[in-house]
């Protein structure tokens, strides 16, 4: 399996990955370290993959040991999920179908614009500058909890947006 | 566990802010619940979406259309790209899109805002959302060390705060009081409004009521009217009657008071200081705008008082209220409306200046400031593009090359309709250098390397006049606002000089 063979399978694969690795390490930088150590390893055993499914098992296996390894390195956790809550949670995210993405990527597309300027600059701010909820708080002058709840809204209205966007098209979310 | 509970702990979860008694719930709910699981990972997976969507737009490849994006899938030599540079990208990305979003916010635009500022009297704000009266409020922190200011929930509660205060909006039923002496006058439609400090919360059956929350948690309340209900976690529920005050201490214990109602604010009071600081904004403005008179800086000035212009002509329009009780406007409402003036000269340096309220933000046509008529060479167009952008631009000469329009493309979003905006645009030739200010802060500057003095000569403010001869009709480009003076300088005002107007004449 060459490199092209093997980018071609696990991109479709990535928008999952990317939210997994963010939601273990929580900050955009990080993840994307993570995503890029992965696919180095990958690249490193591209004659020992067998097939598409083993390739996709092995990345989402590196990608999880990898990001417990940064989190473990930079401190950044304080709290996770019990161990058998998150097998539960990332074998049901691993297991999500990725054949709509484009639908998906649309519908995302459409439901940010029509976000307040408000919103758009925290999710700017929180997803794209890498900073944590607290230090956009900071930088906004407003109370964490003010911002925690700005993130709460924003990802309920998207969610919901983006599910209605999709039911339009016969899709779920 | 509610939804809304459990959204709350996933984003403290993510948000690494989420406390072990709670993180324990969140381990129950999801071990227990295949539909959490998948609420969760719904999260997970926006995230995902939203890295992905900056790298797409931003890659150059930023079709939106299903054709070219299942190209791109196919292309082995993007797949490689896109895995090696994504970091950049991704950077990069956001900007463009947000950029865009901007661009886009006019039409359909999701509000947040849960109650509108009616007024703020003699607010020294604190932080750095200072909103101007008329605003639209979202969920957020206000704080101020004097003045009063009157918000409007959208629930249909009148509440007023006198500073020093800190409140945080947390939805049109509900508020989080810091400090601060408070007002609510609270109708039955909004029965249930709450009121959360420290130590107690306070939820309304239907009254008027006040508040004095300090710093240190002690508060009082008083009812004038009705009857309201307060719960602390240390006393069982208690009610509070018409007439009745008490005081609650930092435990959220209370206890009976005897009270005057002169501690706490009056909608009388907030409504007499209002007045007199208008009055008083009104005389120092006059002073200033006498001065203007004689000011050989000043190439003309609207000041829209006393329902008559020194020059030029209105077209349609209306005499309206300005910035404040007492100051005169110009309401621009039909297609039509228009000023028409005569500014003769050549700039090499000016400062354009005007107050507007904004009233709408059409998606696809101009709204004209000040317009010269048809497109003249080196003759200006001050405008709103699309969408609430700010632009000035010029005419060239037959083959001259388009310079980068000096165009600002966010200024005004859907927040910012009905309240007073101070706007402003320099140009200096020398610099070769365009600058635009919003509320007296800078927001954009660009170099606009003209090499010539520009024009404006005949024109309109709030409209355009095209030539009559016109082989077709163009799409109109008249203001939808009220404007309360315009002010054009044959210099470009310091940053300083913008920011002190902008202060000492600010509703």
């Amino acid at each position: 399996m060459d490199r092209n063979d093997i980018l071609g399978i696990l991109m479709p694969e990535r928008t999952k990955q990317m939210g997994f690795a963010w939601s273990i390490l929580r900050e955009s930088h990080l993840a994307e370290d993570a995503y890029q150590d992965m696919l180095t390893k990958v690249f490193e055993s591209q004659d020992d993959f067998e097939g598409p499914k083993h390739l996709r098992d092995w990345s989402w296996k590196v990608l999880r040991n990898r990001c417990y390894e940064l989190v473990r390195i930079n401190k950044t956790r304080t709290a996770l999920l019990e161990d058998a809550v998150l097998d539960l949670v990332d074998s049901e995210l691993e297991s999500r179908d990725t054949g709509d993405q484009d639908d998906r990527a649309d519908a995302l597309r459409a439901c940010l614009e029509r976000l307040t300027e408000n919103s758009r600059n925290i999710v700017r701010m929180r997803f794209f500058d890498g900073l944590p909820g607290k230090e956009v708080a900071k930088k906004l002058g407003r109370k964490p909890d003010a911002i925690y709840k700005n993130l709460q809204r924003i990802y309920s209205t998207l969610s919901e947006c983006i599910r209605h966007k999709l039911n339009e098209q016969g899709l779920s979310l | 566990m509610t939804d809304e509970d459990f959204n709350r702990l996933t984003t403290l979860y993510f948000e690494d802010a989420i406390e072990s008694g709670d993180l324990d719930r969140l381990n129950l709910e999801l071990a227990t619940s295949p539909g959490r699981v998948q609420q969760f990972n719904d999260i997970r997976s926006l995230a995902g979406l939203i890295h992905e969507y900056g790298r797409s737009v931003e890659s150059g490849f930023a079709e939106t259309g299903r054709k070219n994006r299942d190209r791109r899938m196919k292309s082995r030599a993007f797949l490689a790209m896109a895995a090696t540079t994504f970091c950049a990208l991704l950077l990069i990305g956001i900007w463009t899109l947000l950029s865009q979003n901007g661009h886009d916010a006019a039409d359909g635009e999701m509000d947040e805002s849960i109650a509108r500022l009616k007024s703020a009297v003699k607010v020294e704000w604190l932080g750095e959302n200072q909103p101007a009266p008329g605003a639209a409020l979202e969920p957020g922190t206000l704080e101020f060390a004097s003045g009063m200011t009157e918000l409007e929930f959208y629930s249909g509660a009148r509440v007023i705060v006198e500073g020093p205060a800190r409140v945080e909006l947390t939805s049109p039923y509900s508020v989080h009081c810091f400090q601060g002496k408070i007002r609510a006058r609270v109708p039955e439609e909004a029965q249930g409004f709450t009121i959360q400090t420290h130590s107690f919360e306070l939820v309304d059956l239907g009254t008027e009521f006040g508040m004095n929350v300090a710093s240190s948690g002690k508060a009082s309340v008083r009812v004038f009217d009705g009857e309201v209900e307060l719960n602390s976690a240390n006393q069982e529920k208690k009610s509070v009657l018409g007439g009745q005050s008490v005081l609650i201490n930092q435990a959220g214990i209370t206890s009976l008071m005897e009270d005057g109602d002169a501690i706490y604010p009056s909608f009388d009071d907030i409504q007499r200081q209002a007045d007199s600081d208008a009055k008083s904004k009104q005389e120092r403005w006059a002073r200033w705008n006498e001065s203007l008179r004689s000011d050989p800086r000043i190439a003309k000035r609207f000041d829209f008082e006393n329902q008559t212009l020194d020059e030029g002509v209105i077209v349609g329009c209306q005499w309206a209220e300005g910035r404040w009780p007492g100051k005169g406007a110009l309401e621009f409402r039909h297609t039509g409306d228009r000023v028409r003036v005569a500014i003769p000269g050549q700039f090499s340096e000016l400062t354009l200046m005007t107050w507007i309220r904004l009233d709408a933000l059409p998606r696809r046509r101009f709204q004209a400031l000040l317009l010269t008529d048809e497109h003249r060479q080196d003759h200006i167009h001050w405008q709103l593009p699309p969408n609430g952008g700010l632009a000035l631009g010029a005419g060239l000469k037959p083959g001259e090359s388009n310079p980068k329009p000096p165009h600002k493309t966010t200024v005004f979003d859907q927040q910012k309709l009905g309240v007073w905006s101070h706007i402003c645009t320099t140009f200096s030739q020398e610099q070769g250098m365009v600058r635009h200010y919003l509320d007296g802060k800078k927001i954009s500057e660009h170099v606009f390397d003209f090499g010539r003095p520009l024009q404006i000569g005949i024109g309109d403010i709030g409209n355009w006049s095209v030539p009559a001869k016109s082989p077709k009709p163009r799409a109109p480009r008249n203001f939808v606002g009220a404007m309360d003076e315009m002010t054009i300088w044959n210099v470009t005002l310091s940053p300083d000089e913008i920011h002190e107007i902008y202060q000492q004449h600010r509703p």
